[in-house]
């Protein structure tokens, strides 16, 4: 069962996620901060990072960044998933390394399958 | 001050005429003077010294008094190797009235000596103002009585006291050549004649010469004391008057354009001219200035009433019968008339004629150099007109440009700075006194970025005028130190080719940079702020409606579809005004390539097909595009946007099982799409509006769908961009439907490869 960190400040929001992606059949770890995000990444190690932009202590692109620059989690793919939807900010979020940047409000299962199809590129990366 | 002096002017041209004149005149006497008198030494001079010769001279005064004599005189009366006593000669002669009378009459000379008749010759000549007879007989003559007998007045003379000397010449010198005719010996009584002749024609000249000349002194003298130039002409008629004795005198001068005559100056007339003259009666082709006109020559008539050439005015109060006219000439140029007249018949003299036209010549350089004077005069008053203007012009151009608010920065073609205006001052944060006149060089190094590509552009045009291409005009943002944005348009100023300098217009756009900023950013955050909560509405209502959270009833899952349906219109609002915010903000840039219009539409097809099986409504759409369709230039996101949006319209304000057809050709060098339906249309009074912001139709079909308002607004603004055009047909009538047209411009491979060559070129020289 892969596993996935979300880091959402907005606890409907993160309840939504939470809920959706549980039901797509993920193990769900959550944070509300930039800061958590970045430590509980590099020790859980979860298969993919689905981060909110703005984000409390640590905005979501300097995760992206740290994520990155660490030999620990470089290999672990970032999402992100954030209202911000100039072309400028979602270039911001590509160039820190995120190998996707999906626009709230979202659709579930449009998420879901999204996430899948990530998974499964990655997998076919990594060997499996 | 200004009208005193053409006249003092042409006052000092006239004198310096008439001085001139006399000069000359007097010059060529002079000359002419000297040679005869190389040539025969002739008029004598008095005191006279009458030569040795074989014929006997004396002068006789017209006192009857005798001057001077020669040897043979002496001889002749026996007053050899004595001084004779002229006296005694005139005892002898009595050259008295009767004796005056003949020499002048006739030529002759004739006195008793003793009881012979003596007969000679006399010559009248000049002497002190004065004529005196030169007397010459043959001493042959005497000889003849002489020898006959003793005279008997001989003792007579002998006894009477002498008064005055016989003054003796040489006697070398023959009288022939004194007097510079040949002589014939005893036979010289035409020699005498041509002689006595001559002496009374050089007398007469003489006489007319001091008068012209004392005339024309009389005239200058006059001129010197006036200066008014109509006054000037006035008064030489005045003083000619005089001289001549005429009683009527006038100077007509052509008018401009040599049509009509004008009287400048008359003398005479009971009317006094008025300023400026009058114009004459007549034409300048008639009557006798006519014919002196025509003919360029002075003329004398002693009656006009015997001339065919003089025409009486009927209303004239004069009775001119004398007239003299004569041309005022210069070179070949005509200048007018001058005429005197004199009621009396042969009243002037050829003399006078002579003089008159020699007045006249004096006039017509005074004409001429006062002509020459206005004209001058009046062209230093046009330049100085002219100069005056392009001054008040330039002050008031510059004055505009010193008072408008963008800054103006003016350099010559040295790159010196010429004109620096007051906004410029208060956004460069330069004072004028620092610049103005110094070389925009100095003004670099204040400068980094693209301030200093603007310095380094004025100086790059500076050195090399022609560098300068149309397309490649300088027009840039140019960001201060001082945190202040300026919007700086530089142009080269060329005339002809020849290069002038340059101007840059600029203009602070801090604050409109600052205003777009703070808009860009409150759109920013508004969406994100709006997309938050809608991310918890939409996310929720999806998972209930997809029975993740329990089953719902049939009734739950109709309400809960409204609030997806309206979440989801919500949602494309918000992306919208996202949208043309950043298009009107200039924050949208197209890549445009070349693109196949057949498959973008496929493209947008397949969308529509999903909207069509989501709805349920059953429409008809036809695609007819021609084969040979070249591509267009565009972006092809933002033509599929255009599709959809004009092709989704079409779909949702066409009632089900309606049609839908989509054309496509070429016109010029656009390509030209049509997408008609057979919908509720749009009234006329509507179709201005349609491509406003917010503004929706008000049909029930528009009501009941779906929409913001915006499509039609950001589909124009990116056709718009895309150099095309938009626009609608529509009868309004429900059924007819409506048709959007929009254009496109054709891609043009030739001029985009040779760009891209080029840009290849620049690479790989790199």
């Amino acid at each position: 069962m892969p596993k996935i960190l979300i880091a959402e400040d907005e606890l409907d929001i993160l309840e939504l996620i939470t809920f959706t992606l549980q039901f797509g059949g993920y193990k769900v770890i959550s944070t509300s901060n930039g800061e958590d995000a970045l430590e509980m990444t590099r020790k859980e190690q979860p298969d993919l990072v689905l981060l909110d932009v703005r984000m409390p202590r640590m905005s979501g692109y300097k995760v992206c960044t740290n994520l990155k620059a660490s030999r620990d989690t470089h290999h672990i793919p970032v999402v992100f998933l954030s209202a911000k939807g100039q072309e400028a900010e979602i270039k911001t979020g590509f160039d820190t390394g995120a190998i996707d940047y999906i626009l709230k409000p979202f659709a579930p299962d449009h998420l879901l399958k999204r996430l899948e199809e990530i998974l499964a590129s990655e997998a076919v990366k990594s060997g499996f | 001050m200004i009208d005193l002096t053409p006249l003092s002017f042409s006052a000092v041209l006239l004198l310096l005429g008439l001085l001139g004149y006399v000069l000359v005149s007097q010059l060529i006497g002079f000359v002419a003077k000297s040679t005869r008198k190389k040539r025969n030494k002739f008029p004598p001079k008095i005191p006279i010294h009458l030569p040795n010769h074989s014929d006997a001279y004396f002068l006789v005064e017209p006192g009857g008094i005798i001057t001077y004599s020669n040897p043979t005189v002496r001889d002749m009366f026996h007053l050899n190797g004595e001084k004779a006593n002229l006296e005694v000669i005139a005892a002898d002669i009595k050259p008295n009235e009767s004796f005056f009378a003949l020499c002048t009459r006739e030529g002759k000379a004739r006195f008793n000596l003793g009881d012979r008749l003596i007969e000679g010759k006399s010559y009248a000549i000049p002497y002190n103002s004065n004529e005196a007879m030169l007397v010459s007989f043959r001493g042959l003559d005497f000889e003849d009585l002489a020898s006959g007998r003793t005279p008997s007045s001989a003792p007579q003379l002998s006894q009477l006291t002498r008064k005055k000397e016989l003054h003796t010449v040489d006697r070398d010198e023959p009288i022939d050549n004194y007097f510079g005719i040949k002589d014939n010996g005893h036979n010289s009584m035409v020699l005498n004649q041509e002689l006595e002749k001559r002496v009374q024609d050089r007398t007469q000249q003489l006489r007319l010469e001091h008068q012209r000349t004392e005339t024309l002194l009389r005239i200058m003298t006059e001129l010197s004391s006036s200066l008014d130039f109509e006054r000037i002409l006035h008064r030489t008629l005045e003083v000619l008057n005089e001289v001549i004795g005429a009683s009527h005198a006038t100077c007509m001068v052509l008018q401009p354009g040599n049509k009509k005559l004008r009287h400048l100056a008359t003398v005479g007339y009971s009317n006094p001219l008025p300023p400026g003259g009058m114009p004459s009666a007549l034409n300048i082709n008639q009557g006798l200035v006519g014919w002196v006109l025509s003919n360029r020559q002075s003329v004398l008539i002693d009656d006009v009433l015997e001339d065919n050439r003089w025409i009486q005015l009927p209303n004239s109060w004069y009775h001119h019968r004398s007239a003299i006219g004569a041309p005022i000439i210069i070179g070949d140029q005509l200048l007018g008339v001058l005429l005197l007249y004199y009621p009396e018949v042969g009243k002037f003299s050829e003399e006078q004629l002579d003089l008159i036209q020699a007045a006249a010549n004096q006039m017509a350089v005074a004409i001429k150099n006062a002509e020459l004077y206005h004209l001058t005069r009046d062209q230093k008053e046009e330049l100085r007109a002219l100069l005056n203007n392009q001054r008040v012009e330039t002050s008031r151009s510059r004055s505009i440009l010193e008072a408008i608010a963008d800054g103006v920065l003016v350099t010559d073609q040295h790159g010196e700075i010429t004109l620096f205006n007051q906004s410029a001052e208060r956004m460069l944060e330069l004072k004028r006194a620092e610049v103005i006149g110094r070389s925009i060089e100095h003004f670099s190094g204040l400068f980094s970025g693209v301030a200093l590509a603007w310095m380094d552009t004025i100086n790059t045009w500076m050195q090399d005028p022609h560098s300068f291409n149309p397309m490649n005009t300088f027009s840039e943002q140019v960001s201060l130190d001082n945190g202040n944005v300026l919007s700086v348009n530089l142009a080269p100023v060329m005339n002809n080719n020849e290069f002038y300098g340059t101007v840059s217009v600029f203009r602070d756009i801090t604050h409109l940079i600052e205003v777009d900023r703070l808009k860009s950013e409150f759109v920013a955050t508004v969406s994100h702020e709006l997309r938050t909560p809608m991310t918890s509405i939409k996310g929720y209502v999806d998972i209930l409606l997809m029975g993740v959270a329990g089953d719902l009833s049939e009734q739950q899952m109709r309400f809960l579809s409204v609030v997806q349906q309206n979440t989801e219109r919500l949602t494309i609002l918000v992306n919208d005004l996202l949208d043309l915010s950043r298009i009107e903000a200039g924050q949208v840039n197209l890549s445009f390539e070349p693109l196949d219009l057949r498959e973008l539409i496929d493209g947008v097809m397949e969308e529509i097909n999903r909207l069509t099986v989501a709805e349920n409504k059953t429409m008809q759409f036809n695609i007819e595009l021609p084969l040979n369709l070249p591509r267009i230039k565009g972006d092809p996101e933002r033509i599929r946007q255009i599709l959809i949006n004009l092709l989704g319209n079409a779909f949702h304000y066409t009632p089900s099982n309606g049609m839908v057809n989509l054309k496509a050709h070429r016109v010029g060098e656009e390509i030209q799409v049509d997408i008609k339906d057979n919908g509720v249309g749009i009234p006329p009074k509507e179709q201005g509006r349609i491509f406003d912001r917010f503004y929706r139709g008000e049909n029930h079909m528009v009501i009941a769908t779906a929409g913001t308002g915006l499509g039609l607004s950001i589909v124009a603004k990116l056709i718009n961009m895309h150099h095309g055009r938009i626009w609608v047909q529509s009868s309004g009538i429900e059924g007819d439907g409506s048709t959007f047209s929009f254009t496109l411009p054709v891609y043009d491979f030739s001029r985009h490869a040779i760009r891209m060559s080029k840009d290849y070129a620049e690479n790989t020289n790199r």
